[in-house]
């Protein structure tokens, strides 16, 4: 083998090891000039050169815990206890405290092992527990073994009737603590011997310095050619979470198809959320089991007084929209509730409001909310994809249309359509697309054209498109992802990892 | 969303034309159901709940049949008379005010149509009965009961033999069984109680809780009673006409019954004919199609609806189960179905348009790229939280704004700062490569004023050994500076998020605070499990937006 192929590392750490016999890598440290680090790697260069043998020992560990630390000072509490009664006489257990200096976590294990020692005795006299010296304490084993250990010890180090008792010793809270240490051992094979004496002999260079360029001196010598097929350490870059590079790409094709981006609040009023979308007060969306409704706050209903007064027509009997409508009695109260907005539908309607548009292409991305249980494929927030198309000759087919384009852009030829139900939307359609990833049609989104019951209400009289679909399925089609939890655990090994154009 | 269970065997010996499995699979689609499983006996089929005469096989036949064109001309909806009464007693006018009933005859009750009925009733007491509230439904064996029926109203320690008991229970004891609490609350605050009896004083229900064991149903059952009762009458009379059309087409004779109250006489069911009128125009443009006339009475035809078009107008008379029409634009959604939409072919609108992003969106796209460049990485969580996660962060947990009956706790509060989302992110990572260094761009939620205030934030994380205060301020300054050229000062001010010492207000300009910037409290690492120092800062950009 070239020594030239090796990097600088390896060929530090074969000059070490040549002049040693089986080492642990810690003890490498100081000789080899090298971070811990750095003969990790290299070690797992030269083991795959088969330069170097690798063993991995398990080893372990005992140190003294919180209560250990605390016997060794003090002595065990049981001893304690006993060494302050005298014999024959007889003391209240309630008295015990006053008079001896253990807590209550010492007090209870010392009463307990006194006992099963035969030191003492607890008997009851005249309704009070009382308690009496038996015995005295006998020099302990446990004291002695506890006195070894300081640092870390090796469990082998001790004798296996020592050993039993530290087991045993487990059961006292908070006296010893195992801990099991991988240990790795190195050693180097004949082929690495042969390799690093050769390394001795060659007159590279490894390192350019800014003082060799000064000088010149670069001219002089050569510079160590390195293995340039080996791996790079890892580095991380920057990045936009997943779900937002997704986001830009869908806000972009929007534009690129003639939208305006909106937004809008995520608290909503019922009346916008729901009222004005022609739900009925009633309706089972409405319950407090879907929605999160905010605790005692109600909208003062900043809204124009005539649009008010045309939703609560629509809802009792159509008003002059045509439709016979809902036939109730609306009630302004519900639609001051407020709620965390079920859909973005409430920000396009609010918008056709505010600008009464004869002509309008307008979208958003944003957060919605759902009251709930979360699993692999619910959240109770996601984003809602949403585009609204005003115009005095759009139709039906223009909307196919658009949607066509829209889903063509993100990479999904081919799209089918077919009639479906929303509350605010008529006529209704839900889209497929083939995923040829998959090969299988997926359900996407659905769309409509609003009801003039919606619209009329609001002051605009031309048809409006709409479509909306939800964000976090196609996110995980893209990443490949089964679990929507994903998504919001930010875990940085995936955004660390995960490529922008997968 | 309601689900309805189709056997082979039925629906075809309900069909009245030739189709394969695989093309009924096909077309059923296209009438806005889903398919929602299959086997070699059954499919089971999703269905929208504005439209509960589909909540039996009957239903879906009586479509397919005119969808298909294996049926051109629809038979008609006969009411028969019968010599059966309902008085009402006005005192139900404050309890349950709306009663209505139909009788059927010579119905064959196999268990499987038993099975169909007891689904359509359920259907209908969840869509349009919200829960049994406006709508409950009884249906009765007509043969043991014995007219004039009445409707009165009765207190709690009336009682009766509930459906499938033995002996006597009293309303209060109903209304304490499990059946009762779970609509009891419908008839909270009267003491009153609705019960229909015979003229023999015998229950044949409480409704909406439940029925008496007298009428109960069997296969051998070949004449039904059927009430519907609530609180709307045109609900009523909808499930009505669901119910009556249904058992129609199951071979049922239907009788009308008499339904007197103090004021008035009426016999239900009646067959309301509802008529909407279509411009022409509309449904060309609307569609962007230019159908015939005669093509669009054959698309409506195919949806069951009659139509004639005179002056340019479609007029439409809708079966009395079709009260899901209720604007043009369900008429002209049911000429397209009948057009079939998998025949419509996509345009494109007309005119052209310029789109463009939202001014506050395209500042928070620029803010990302500079923190990107700044070398973090973004984090996205989700805006309600739990109140634990703010006092853990040593924040302040007054005037939260809190969700209503949330099914997690995780999720009870509105989020007001993304620092404790934060944190929860880093003790998520412990095991992960340092150095950690992220960022979040989220609304944020006061209330101020009596009203709810929204307003972009911008956290920044650092994580690892030597992260420090200075550090923290070297990236807001960075932050600053690339995004606006602007110098943001900070002033010192304690806090319990950070050391003492080591944590200050971030300022604008004019000496505003909008931020914050700080080395983590120890305690606030201790409580999210955290073994590594964080610093961070935190800044309000609707105020760095409005500069």
């Amino acid at each position: 083998m070239n020594t030239n192929n090796l990097h600088l590392l390896e060929r530090k750490l074969l000059q070490v090891m040549s002049g040693r016999n089986e080492t642990e890598l810690e003890d490498l440290v100081s000789d080899s000039g090298l971070t811990l680090d750095q003969i990790r790697r290299s070690v797992e260069w030269l083991k795959e050169k088969n330069l170097i043998e690798v063993k991995v020992n398990e080893i372990k560990l005992i140190t003294l815990g919180r209560e250990g630390e605390s016997v060794k000072q003090k002595g065990l509490p049981e001893k304690r206890l006993v060494n302050k009664l005298k014999t024959g006489e007889d003391i209240e257990l309630s008295e015990l405290p006053k008079k001896i200096d253990l807590n209550q976590d010492e007090l209870s294990a010392a009463l307990g092992y006194a006992r099963s020692e035969k030191w003492i005795k607890i008997f009851k006299k005249d309704n009070r527990v009382m308690i009496r010296k038996e015995g005295n304490s006998t020099a302990s084993r446990v004291e002695e073994l506890l006195n070894k250990i300081s640092g870390p010890t090796e469990l082998s180090n001790f004798a296996s009737e020592e050993q039993e008792i530290l087991r045993s010793l487990v059961k006292r809270p908070d006296y010893i603590a195992y801990e099991i240490v991988k240990k790795t051992r190195i050693k180097i094979t004949k082929d690495g011997l042969e390799i690093a004496r050769n390394i001795k002999d060659d007159n590279y260079i490894d390192v350019l310095t800014p003082k060799m360029l000064e000088s010149g001196e670069w001219r002089n010598n050569t510079l160590r050619p390195l293995n340039v097929e080996s791996p790079a350490p890892t580095i991380y870059s920057g990045k936009k979470h997943p779900v937002r590079i997704f986001i830009d790409e869908v806000r972009e094709i929007f534009v690129s198809l003639g939208f305006q981006e909106v937004e809008g609040s995520i608290v909503q009023s019922s009346f916008w959320n729901f009222d004005a979308l022609f739900t009925p007060q009633d309706h089972p969306a409405r319950e407090i089991q879907d929605t999160f409704y905010i605790a005692n706050e109600r909208s003062s209903l900043n809204v124009d007084k005539q649009i008010l007064k045309n939703v609560e027509g629509v809802h009792k009997n159509g008003a002059d929209t045509g439709s016979k409508g809902w036939g109730y009695q609306w009630n302004i109260e519900q639609a001051r509730r407020m709620v965390m907005r079920t859909h973005t539908t409430c920000v396009s309607v609010k918008n056709l409001a505010d600008n009464k548009p004869d002509e309008a292409r307008v979208f958003s991305v944003g957060r919605v909310f759902r009251n709930e249980k979360v699993t692999f494929k619910n959240l109770v927030e996601f984003h809602q994809i949403e585009g609204i198309v005003v115009g005095k000759d759009v139709t039906l087919r223009d909307l196919m249309g658009l949607l066509t384009k829209f889903y063509k852009k993100l990479g999904f030829d081919k799209i089918k359509f077919w009639p479906s139900f929303f509350p605010y939307t008529e006529p209704s359609l839900q889209s497929m697309v083939y995923h040829e990833g998959l090969g299988k049609w997926i359900e996407l989104g659905g769309m409509g054209i609003f009801r003039p019951e919606v619209t009329k209400p609001l002051g605009v009289d031309n048809p409006v498109l709409a479509w909306g679909s939800g964000l976090e399925r196609l996110v995980m089609l893209r990443y490949g992802i089964d679990d929507v939890r994903k998504l919001y655990e930010n875990d940085l090994d995936w955004l660390r990892g995960v490529p922008s154009c997968p | 969303m309601p689900v309805v269970t189709v056997y082979y065997d039925r629906i075809f010996s309900m069909l009245k034309g030739d189709i394969s499995k695989d093309e009924l699979i096909d077309k059923i689609p296209y009438l806005g159901l889903d398919i929602e499983e299959q086997t070699e006996e059954y499919i089971k089929i999703e269905y929208n709940p504005n439209r509960p005469d589909y909540s039996t096989d009957y239903g879906l036949a009586r479509s397919l049949n005119s969808f298909l064109d294996f049926e051109t001309q629809y038979s008609k909806y006969d009411v028969y008379e019968s010599d059966l009464v309902i008085n009402i007693d006005k005192s139900t006018k404050d309890v349950r005010p709306y009663i209505v009933a139909a009788v059927i005859k010579d119905i064959k009750l196999d268990d499987e149509t038993i099975r169909q009925i007891i689904t359509m009733q359920e259907d209908l007491h969840n869509g349009i009965g919200r829960k049994r509230k406006k709508v409950a439904i009884g249906i009765h064996n007509l043969d043991v009961i014995k007219s004039p029926l009445e409707y009165i109203t009765v207190d709690d320690s009336f009682s009766f033999i509930p459906l499938n008991k033995d002996s006597d229970m009293t309303v209060k004891e109903i209304l304490d069984s499990e059946i009762g609490n779970q609509y009891a609350s419908i008839l909270a605050g009267n003491n009153l109680y609705p019960i229909i009896r015979d003229a023999n004083k015998q229950v044949l229900s409480f409704p909406p809780i439940i029925n008496g064991d007298l009428t109960r149903l069997d296969s051998k059952t070949t004449n039904l009673f059927i009430d519907v009762t609530g609180t709307d009458l045109d609900s009523v009379c909808n499930a009505l006409s669901v119910i009556f059309t249904t058992l129609h087409d199951a071979g049922g004779k239907v009788h009308a019954v008499e339904i007197n109250s103090d004021n008035s006489k009426i016999k239900t069911p009646q067959i309301k004919e509802e008529v909407i009128e279509v411009e022409l125009e509309y449904v060309r443009s609307l569609l962007g199609l230019e159908l015939s006339e005669k093509e669009v009475i054959t698309y409506l035809r195919r949806c069951r609806i009659s139509a004639n078009i005179e002056n340019n107008k479609v007029r439409v008379k809708t079966e009395p189960f079709r009260f899901d029409l209720i604007h043009p634009v369900d008429v002209i959604e049911e000429i397209v179905l009948g057009y079939g939409i998998h025949n419509l072919k996509p345009t494109l609108p007309g005119s052209d348009m310029t789109g463009g992003f939202d001014k506050n969106q395209q500042f928070l796209d620029k803010a990302r790229d500079v923190l990107t460049g700044l070398g973090l990485i973004e984090i996205m969580t989700i805006g309600l939280i739990s109140e634990d996660m703010l006092k853990k962060s040593e924040m302040s947990t007054d005037n939260l704004l809190k969700v209503v009956d949330t099914k997690s706790i995780e999720h009870e509060v509105l989020k007001n700062s993304n620092v404790p989302a934060i944190l929860k992110t880093f003790s998520k990572n412990i095991h992960k490569k340092y150095p950690q260094r992220i960022f979040e761009i989220s609304r944020v939620f006061n209330k101020t004023d009596n009203e709810i205030q929204e307003h972009y934030q911008l956290t920044v994380g650092l994580a690892h050994a030597t992260v420090n205060f200075t550090e923290a301020n070297s990236y807001l300054n960075a932050f600053g500076k690339q995004l606006l050229g602007m110098n943001l000062s900070t002033r010192a001010n304690e806090s319990e998020l950070f050391v003492k010492g080591r944590g200050a207000e971030i300022i604008n300009g004019k000496g505003i605070k909008i931020g914050i910037v700080g080395e983590i409290n120890p305690q606030v690492l201790e409580n999210f499990a955290l073994r590594t120092p964080i610093s961070l800062f935190d800044i309000d950009l609707d105020e760095l937006m409005k500069r």
